[in-house]
């Protein structure tokens, strides 16, 4: 997890570290991108900065900071793979964008079905009886403190 | 002297009225129970809460929703410890080492640590207030715009210290931070910036979405791919109070921690939160072991703890004798103190002095309330970490979905939280880490009007920073802070002490 320094024995540039690589790449490529978005909005001066400036400053350090983290990634040793655990984080997310996209139209009760559903997913799914316990007593719970409670605006059923 | 233990003697005797005590004792319990829900703040629930003040008498209603704003400050940190979940920014701190001890079996005492550390900050606040709360709300005054930027770089660069791991990414977060700041409106020129077009947008980020996904969502994916899908098991609770051990070691940093935030408490904007993020990178420096940050240290708890609630209550200096509100919360006060005719300003201590010292006085009712209230309810709360996994992350789930949601009643929000889900795993995969992220996030906007400003003011002159006296003593410790940081030799005991 941590990085051991460069020991002092020359080395042939090799790659050391893909997740300093890909740390790197990422952060100058949203550096990149806020330049671009950018490109057209006045930066004014020092003593008269415009809505430019202070992004462009910020854009440039993080383009710094991006390349150091590429050129770190030739000098020190980190895990040689980088895994990606596709089955919580996919889960998790369309779990979430499904409740999103149910909410307004079928209600809260709905919604909380699909995000325990599919959000259950991400790790070892309950058995029909415990999960429809679950259910019951999220959505009593919320349609209780939110909807009742603090009076939000909740649609609860389709 | 004895002006003041008059005065306050005055303010007891008004906080201690049957009535008043009753709503003091209402405002703790339900901000507590509120605020307990992730996703609802302090900001959130006082804003929810506010109608109910308005039947009540003007000291009464200003009393409650102190209450309420302790309450809900305190809920929050329970939250952040039990399952990571920082409500708002100001514990987004007590997360890191909060929950690690909770995932050790003292959570209990984590929750205990909290606790105190506030109870003693609010009263050495409150103390601070009565004595020289007048006179130091100047020191507000005193900063002006090119302070502020001293200050916020002491802050950022204070971040760097504590993240674990390399020192170029956490600059980068903070960076990242900074950018996702700029998202909305500019407020100077009406420029539309990182919008998309998306109307949702043009007010810019919410900090509950950004801060529930990098840090809930997140956690709960990493969390399922450590345990292959089963989760984390519950370790057993070794003990629920703390330890005459925990007690010496979490004492001096809580009086730091109240040091720091009654100081920086009093500055508008950002108070509280910073001084919860100086509070724990302070700890850091002076620890004996640094490496144990971040894996339960009861000094990375007890400190930030205590400074955000000294910030909290300190933020109440210059709202109550200037008028200004350093926060959302404050705005939302001084909202109420109109309704019930009442202008905050100056001579709100000479011509309404009981409603004044009151107020000061119920501050030191609703904290010991709150102790009072919340040691109980530890052992309750700790027997929710016992819940299997599989039951409590569909829980969290359900309840950052719906909070987030609640905040304006816009599902957007809900799927801006699962994008930052997303982009909270790809950071933790590439080692970076999420805290100095929103450290940058919160501080954006008023860095970069104050920044604005200060070269406004001096023409594009950069030595204004050295000028004025207080802006380069900041100044010298931001420099000193980044020696420290950079110098080869201490970075190389960085790598050694978190190698383990």
């Amino acid at each position: 997890m941590t990085h051991t320094l460069r020991s002092p024995r020359p080395a042939a540039f090799r790659l050391r570290s893909p997740q300093d690589l890909a740390a790197g790449l990422l952060l100058a490529a949203i550096a990149l991108g806020g330049l671009w978005l950018a490109r057209n909005w006045e930066a004014g001066s020092l003593a008269m900065m415009q809505a430019g400036f202070f992004p462009r400053l910020v854009c440039y350090f993080l383009l710094a900071s991006g390349l150091a983290t590429m050129f770190r990634a030739l000098t020190a040793d980190a895990p040689a793979a980088l895994a990606w655990a596709w089955r919580p984080s996919v889960a998790i997310t369309v779990a979430v964008v499904a409740f999103a996209a149910l909410l307004d139209k079928l209600g809260l009760v709905l919604a909380i079905l699909a995000l325990i559903g599919i959000g259950g997913l991400a790790g070892r799914p309950l058995r029909p009886g415990p999960f429809t316990a679950l259910w019951a007593t999220l959505a009593t719970a919320c349609v209780a403190i939110f909807s009742w409670g603090l009076g939000l605006p909740l649609q609860i059923w389709p | 002297m004895m002006d003041v233990f008059a005065n306050l003697w005055l303010g007891l005797g008004v906080s201690v009225e049957p009535m008043n005590l009753l709503y003091c004792f209402l405002g703790a319990l339900i901000g507590t129970l509120i605020g307990v829900l992730p996703g609802l703040g302090p900001t959130a629930t006082v804003a929810l809460l506010l109608p109910i003040t308005f039947y009540l008498p003007p000291v009464g209603a200003l009393i409650m929703l102190a209450g309420i704003f302790y309450g809900a400050q305190y809920g929050g940190s329970t939250t952040a410890i039990l399952v990571k979940l920082p409500g708002e920014s100001s514990s987004v701190m007590t997360c890191l080492d909060g929950n690690a001890m909770a995932r050790q079996g003292r959570g209990g005492v984590a929750l205990a640590t909290a606790a105190l550390a506030s109870l003693f900050a609010g009263i050495a606040t409150t103390l601070v207030i009565a004595v020289a709360g007048p006179p130091l709300a100047g020191v507000a005054l005193a900063f002006g715009p090119s302070e502020y930027v001293a200050l916020m770089l002491v802050g950022l660069i204070g971040a760097v210290i504590l993240a674990h791991g390399s020192v170029v990414k956490a600059v980068a977060m903070i960076l990242i931070g900074l950018l996702l700041s700029m998202v909305g409106t500019d407020v100077n020129s009406g420029q539309m910036r990182f919008t998309f077009d998306i109307p949702q947008l043009y007010d810019g980020l919410d900090f509950v979405p950004l801060a529930m996904g990098l840090f809930g969502l997140a956690d709960i994916i990493i969390n399922l791919e450590e345990t292959e899908g089963r989760g984390i098991e519950p370790s057993p609770i070794h003990r629920l109070w703390p330890s005459w051990q925990d007690f010496k070691d979490a004492w001096p940093a809580a009086v730091r921690g109240t040091a720091l935030g009654a100081f920086l408490g009093i500055l508008p904007g950002g108070g509280a939160t910073l001084s919860a993020f100086s509070s724990y990178a302070l700890e850091k420096k002076v620890a004996r072991d640094p490496g144990a940050f971040g894996k339960g240290a009861i000094q990375g708890v007890a400190g930030p703890e205590a400074a955000n609630n000294a910030g909290a209550q300190a933020s109440f200096i210059p709202m109550l004798s200037l008028g200004i509100p350093s926060n959302a919360v404050m705005a939302l006060m001084i909202g109420a103190m109109m309704i019930h005719g009442i202008t905050p300003g100056p001579q709100i201590m000479t011509k309404q002095p009981d409603l004044f010292w009151g107020m000061i006085a119920s501050m030191l009712v609703g904290n010991i309330m709150l102790v009072v209230l919340n040691l109980p309810l530890i052992g309750i709360w700790v027997r929710l970490l016992r819940v299997p996994y599989a039951y409590l992350f569909p829980a969290i789930l359900v309840f950052c979905c719906i909070g987030t949601y609640s905040l304006r009643n816009d599902v957007f929000d809900v799927v801006m939280m699962a994008g930052f889900g997303l982009f909270g795993y790809v950071l933790k995969k590439l080692d970076c880490e999420p805290a100095p992220l929103l450290l940058g996030f919160v501080l954006g906007p008023l860095l970069e009007e104050n920044l604005s400003r200060a070269m406004l003011l001096s023409h594009g002159d950069l030595g204004i920073f050295i000028s004025r006296p207080i802006s380069a003593g900041l100044m010298a410790v931001a420099a000193g802070l980044l020696a420290l940081i950079l110098l080869p030799a201490f970075r190389r005991q960085r790598e050694v002490a978190f190698k383990e």
